[in-house]
């Protein structure tokens, strides 16, 4: 008992410092809130496929293929496009002007905003390549498809897969209109981490193509299918920007943040600083 | 016109406590975000590439499963491993990974697999690559060389592969006689579950050839798949150096 009290105290203590120095450093309830969003999204998604896939889902030609699936995905089309103006047009819209008088508490803000925007966006990509991505294989590997938009395919390629991409859009929008570091350049990995799995959806053209010809159904991992494991491998791109985050936020807490006065990039780079220290 | 630099010297943490905080409330974020991440790109590789045989019990054979599975799923390990050691001397990658590939298929299986194709739980189980994972990162952490956990770590993840999974696939392979053919309790399921793999699955498992219930392949597969882990392991090692080395990598115009 007397080991709880003094637990329960030193935590009240522990909650009253954090209180005395400030809001929380990347917001959980911002993650839990984005995260949550997409779940739902997702569960919602994943329900509608168990309610309507076997009973209206099997004949694309149809009316019930057409009335429950089709128009699915028109209103996935829709709900997309308003989806992407809107976030992104808030975002670029509302990105402060001036980036060179920015505070390191501000700055240090922002960081954590950014860092927020990232596992949001790997939580959908986690459902796109991991939840969605079996499952196809679980749906076409029991039916013989006779279109590309089967339920799986609506759900997956027009679902899951856009809404991970605008997400990862959004967080490197974010990054190049709020934080000084990532507005004087492009952060190659960072690049690498979106516009790697984006280009999925272009693979998707060549698979749904390719299967237009062969009917591949036998093996999921045929040959037509890696391409997409290529475009998989560049989400490691966010190893490179976990480095450029870890080099940031030290450099923001310790006192080292640099300002950028004027335009476009800096002739020396803070960031090649570090590796000329690693070396 | 390229734009000058001013230093800002005022921290944005006010105490080392304040700032230890801000690490620890980092890394923690980073380690589930890591997880989500790894979940994603490991399992979308595995089901890619060697998904058929990780689906069914059928496709669990003496032969392309044994040798197949490990030599390509050592490969974002290996990347990762390099990563997580030359940056951050974290000796947990590859248990990391493969925890999370586990995971992310029992998800799968029991939401999809089972709970909308109806597929039987006991039909379509995932192996685990866990014991394959310690192994790599223990021989790591001993040794303090990635060459020579390469050598014996990448040797003792392909070879670990069949005894880890020895106990989940061993009832299967319990051999029944079917009108007078004789076959394995996972070759009957597979035929009670016809798939639009099932043709494939007879054009590469089913073969008349070494087809048998265990015994002398088991051991060939398994010690190929030995020395080609260490192969790929090698060979991976370098993109993790690679995406390492992005870290330095800024593009002033697209």
């Amino acid at each position: 008992m007397a080991t709880l009290l003094n637990t329960t105290k030193v935590s009240d203590a522990t909650l009253r410092s954090e209180a005395a120095t400030g809001p929380q450093w990347i917001s959980a309830p911002f993650i839990a809130i984005g995260c949550g969003i997409v779940a739902f999204l997702m569960v919602a998604a994943r329900l509608y496929q168990q309610q309507y896939a076997w009973s209206a889902g099997l004949d694309a030609t149809s009316p019930e293929f057409q009335k429950y699936w089709m128009n699915l995905l028109f209103a996935q089309f829709a709900f997309e496009a308003v989806a992407a103006a809107g976030i992104w047009g808030y975002v670029w819209f509302s990105r402060p002007r001036d980036l060179s008088h920015v505070e390191t508490h501000e700055e240090f803000r922002r960081f954590g905003v950014f860092v927020a925007l990232i596992f949001v966006y790997v939580f959908a990509v986690f459902w796109a390549a991991s939840f969605f991505g079996e499952e196809d294989a679980s749906w076409h590997q029991t039916v013989v498809r006779d279109t590309s938009f089967t339920p799986s395919h609506i759900v997956l390629f027009y679902w899951a897969f856009p809404i991970y991409i605008i997400l990862g859009i959004t967080a490197y929008l974010y990054g190049r209109t709020r934080l000084p570091r990532f507005a004087a350049r492009h952060s190659l990995p960072w690049l690498i981490g979106v516009a790697g799995p984006f280009m999925l959806l272009p693979v998707v053209a060549f698979n749904e193509w390719a299967h237009s010809f062969w009917i591949l159904e036998e093996r999921f991992a045929a040959p037509v299918h890696w391409w997409f494991v290529i475009f998989a491998w560049s989400g490691l791109g966010l190893g490179g920007l976990l480095l450029q985050a870890c080099d940031y936020l030290h450099e923001l807490t310790t006192g080292r943040a640099q300002t950028y006065e004027g335009t476009g990039g800096p002739d020396h780079d803070p960031a090649l600083d570090f590796e000329r220290e690693a070396s | 016109m390229a734009a000058s630099l001013r230093a800002r010297t005022e921290p944005a943490t006010a105490t080392p406590e304040e700032r230890q905080r801000a690490y620890r409330r980092f890394d923690l974020i980073v380690a589930v975000l890591l997880f989500f991440l790894f979940m994603g790109l490991y399992h979308v590789i595995t089901i890619l590439t060697v998904g058929d045989w990780d689906f069914w019990d059928d496709w669990k054979d003496s032969r392309w499963w044994l040798s197949f599975t490990p030599v390509v799923e050592i490969a974002m390990p290996a990347a990762i491993l390099y990563i997580f050691w030359a940056r951050f001397r974290l000796p947990f990658a590859a248990t990391f990974l493969t925890l999370s590939l586990v995971v992310a298929e029992w998800i799968n299986r029991v939401a999809n697999m089972h709970g909308w194709a109806y597929f039987p739980l006991n039909f379509i189980w995932p192996a685990t690559l866990i014991p394959c994972g310690l192994a790599l990162d223990t021989t790591l952490l001993l040794t303090d060389s990635l060459l020579l956990a390469g050598i014996f770590g990448g040797f003792l993840w392909g070879v670990l592969f069949y005894l880890a999974n020895w106990p989940l696939i061993a009832p299967f392979l319990a051999p029944v006689n079917l009108n007078g053919a004789l076959m394995s309790i996972a070759d009957l399921q597979g035929f009670h579950y016809i798939r639009t793999g099932t043709p494939e699955y007879i054009r590469i498992i089913n073969r008349g050839t070494l087809r048998t219930f265990g015994q002398d392949p088991v051991y060939l597969s398994v010690a190929f798949a030995g020395f080609m882990s260490v192969v790929v392991y090698m060979a991976f090692i370098g993109v993790g150096w690679v995406f390492v080395r992005s870290q330095f990598s800024w593009l002033k115009k697209i």
